[in-house]
């Protein structure tokens, strides 16, 4: 379901409920475009009848029409859609295949199931022959697996291929649809055959072609992509929080924390998992800077009920994780003042004392080597190994398309 | 009518964008980025920091397309200050004429401050804001200064404040260490599903 299963605005335990309802509306449409009559079907590689390439072309501009405006709008996260990765090979061969099939047997599979349940006989010789045919690639898979995951070639975007913005290429794609829908009416019109068949009434396309036309010269004029969002901290304000250097926290204050078990910080350990694993003080969590926008880091910023101090091994990655997060709109995230090295200077830099000369301590003294004492106690080993598991980068859950 | 469907349904389609594109134009805030947040995280993937090595290298021949931006004070800036710089001091980075001033810029930029923090905020928030070809020298002037331009010191060509300058398990990893606090709680696994593939 789109953007609202993978952002959790729907439970993902619908997922087949929705799957069903939208599964029944597909095969509606499908039935009532005419598109379980074999004849209908196969008119468009005889010439005569081109619904089919009519209805896909539509539905592939519409969905693209409508996609493009909600990214713009911000209301959809381009990062969640499941884009089929190219196997060229089996996407060359697998369309041949599938193109023949489509000729001799005048549907594809999604219109031979709504054939079939209309009661056409002939749907249901295709359906046995596509289990068949599922069964034999079963069976067989090991001959054809070279051919099925050969030339693997990621998730190409055409328009990144040819190196065109998304706008020039959506607006290419109107006219290319626009172009195709006139050609093929010409076709259609001098066919004696589809004035035999009578299938369609003639549509007055004047107005919607008008609205195309229109939607294509807006998106290829649209004002730069707005890419703020709701919460997100404007210019200014985020200059003035760069400026107020009220976000540091000293050093001092994290191991008093620590030392005395206070608990009112959440440490935020941005460094690489590696440098975690190796060193991390006490309760830290681990989000990498190049983690800190994603979905699954928003818990371990917000929501501890302590105060958010991020560190690293100097204010520098610190600072810049907390750039990204107050942009973002988070509120009150702190940053450790110069980092570990500077935490590592305060505890470390001063000559261990006797404890016999304890009373001459001034009451700073005293605190830094109790700290000292607190860290160093016990094994050289580092605080807590956690396995950490490498945080992917990969959308968490990906939108499952097709036609 | 079947002529009324067609014309209907493209119709709704059409003024719901056209509303849509209203709404967000009359109600959207203003917040003056032009980079989004996740692009200009993505930046730093590239090597968005110019090692100490290769500004020897460059700063050596005038003949090399570069200016540094230099964010210290304008008092330290008379003071010293290197070749082919210009002086923008931190504190006025934010202002407007700042801005249009960088972006008159042809060449790339190199910039340098107090502190890498400082140096590094301000590539973040000029990249946010349009500004591109903008690179950071890493640690401060003064370091830059001192162990390059003034007399090269080769222990200082990879230099970076970021770098942990002690090891810190040694001294800071004891038992008193692990025994309090929370367990470190592991970042959520993404779970990765075989993915299915759809067709018609």
């Amino acid at each position: 379901m789109g953007p609202l299963i993978p952002q959790d605005i729907i439970s993902g335990d619908l997922n087949f409920f929705f799957a069903l309802i939208i599964g029944i509306a597909f095969g509606f449409i499908l039935e009532q475009a005419g598109f379980s009559s074999s004849r209908k079907l196969a008119g468009v590689f005889y010439g005569y009848d081109f619904v089919v390439l009519k209805v896909f072309f539509t539905a592939a501009v519409t969905a693209a029409i409508g996609l493009f405006f909600l990214k713009y709008l911000g209301w959809v996260d381009f990062n969640f859609l499941y884009v089929n990765p190219l196997y060229l090979w089996s996407a060359l061969i697998g369309g041949i295949v599938m193109g023949f099939g489509f000729i001799l047997g005048g549907f594809c599979p999604g219109t031979s199931l709504g054939a079939a349940v209309i009661g056409k006989i002939d749907a249901w010789f295709f359906i046995a022959g596509m289990f068949l045919g599922v069964f034999i690639f079963g069976i067989f898979y090991p001959v054809f697996e070279p051919l099925h995951t050969g030339y693997f070639l990621g998730n190409p975007f055409i328009y990144d291929t040819l190196g065109l913005s998304q706008q020039w290429f959506l607006f290419l794609l109107i006219f290319m649809a626009l172009a195709a829908f006139a050609v093929t009416q010409l076709i259609e019109d001098n066919s004696t055959r589809f004035k035999e068949l009578l299938y369609t009434q003639k549509l007055s396309v004047r107005y919607p072609l008008l609205f195309a036309f229109i939607l294509s010269i807006i998106i290829l004029f649209l004002p730069n992509q707005r890419h703020s969002y709701a919460n997100e901290m404007s210019r200014n304000d985020l200059a003035a929080a760069i400026l107020s250097n009220e976000r540091y926290v000293p050093v001092e204050k994290v191991v008093h924390s620590l030392v005395h078990d206070v608990r009112d910080l959440h440490l935020v350990d941005v460094r690489p998992v590696a440098e975690f694993n190796t060193f991390h003080l006490p309760g830290a969590v681990s989000v990498p800077l190049e983690n800190i926008l994603e979905k699954t880091s928003e818990d371990n910023l917000t929501g501890t009920g302590k105060t958010t101090v991020l560190y690293a091994n100097s204010s520098d990655k610190a600072d810049m994780a907390w750039f990204f997060v107050t942009r973002e709109g988070f509120k009150n995230i702190y940053v450790m003042e110069d980092g570990l090295n500077k935490m590592y200077n305060f505890l470390f830099s001063t000559p261990d004392t006797l404890v016999n000369n304890n009373n001459n301590m001034t009451p700073e003294e005293k605190f830094v080597q109790n700290a000292r004492k607190w860290f160093r106690e016990g094994s050289v080993q580092s605080a807590v190994k956690a396995s950490m598991p490498a945080p992917s980068a990969a959308p968490a859950k990906a939108v499952k398309g097709g036609c | 009518m079947k002529n009324n469907q067609l014309f209907n349904s493209t119709l709704i389609f059409f003024l719901f964008i056209i509303f849509a594109l209203l709404f967000s134009a009359i109600t959207h805030k203003v917040k003056g980025y032009s980079v989004a947040n996740k692009e200009v995280l993505n930046t730093l993937q590239g090597p968005y920091t110019l090692s100490y090595y290769d500004f020897y290298l460059l700063y050596k021949d005038t003949a090399n397309d570069f200016t540094i931006v230099d964010l210290r004070t304008p008092e330290a800036f008379s003071k010293e200050n290197l070749k082919k710089s210009v002086n923008i001091p931190f504190e006025k980075l934010f202002d407007k004429e700042s801005l249009s001033k960088l972006k008159d810029l042809k060449e790339s930029k190199l910039l340098v401050g107090n502190h890498q923090n400082e140096t590094s905020l301000a590539y973040l928030y000029l990249t946010s804001a349009g500004l591109t070809d903008i690179k950071v020298l890493p640690g401060s002037f003064d370091i830059l200064y001192n162990n390059i331009v003034k007399a090269t010191n080769p222990s200082y060509f990879f230099y970076n404040e970021e770098k942990a300058q002690w090891d810190f398990p040694r001294q800071m990893g004891g038992e008193n260490a692990k025994s309090t606090g929370p367990a470190p709680a592991l970042p959520q696994q993404v779970e990765m599903k075989t993915p299915v593939k759809g067709g018609c």
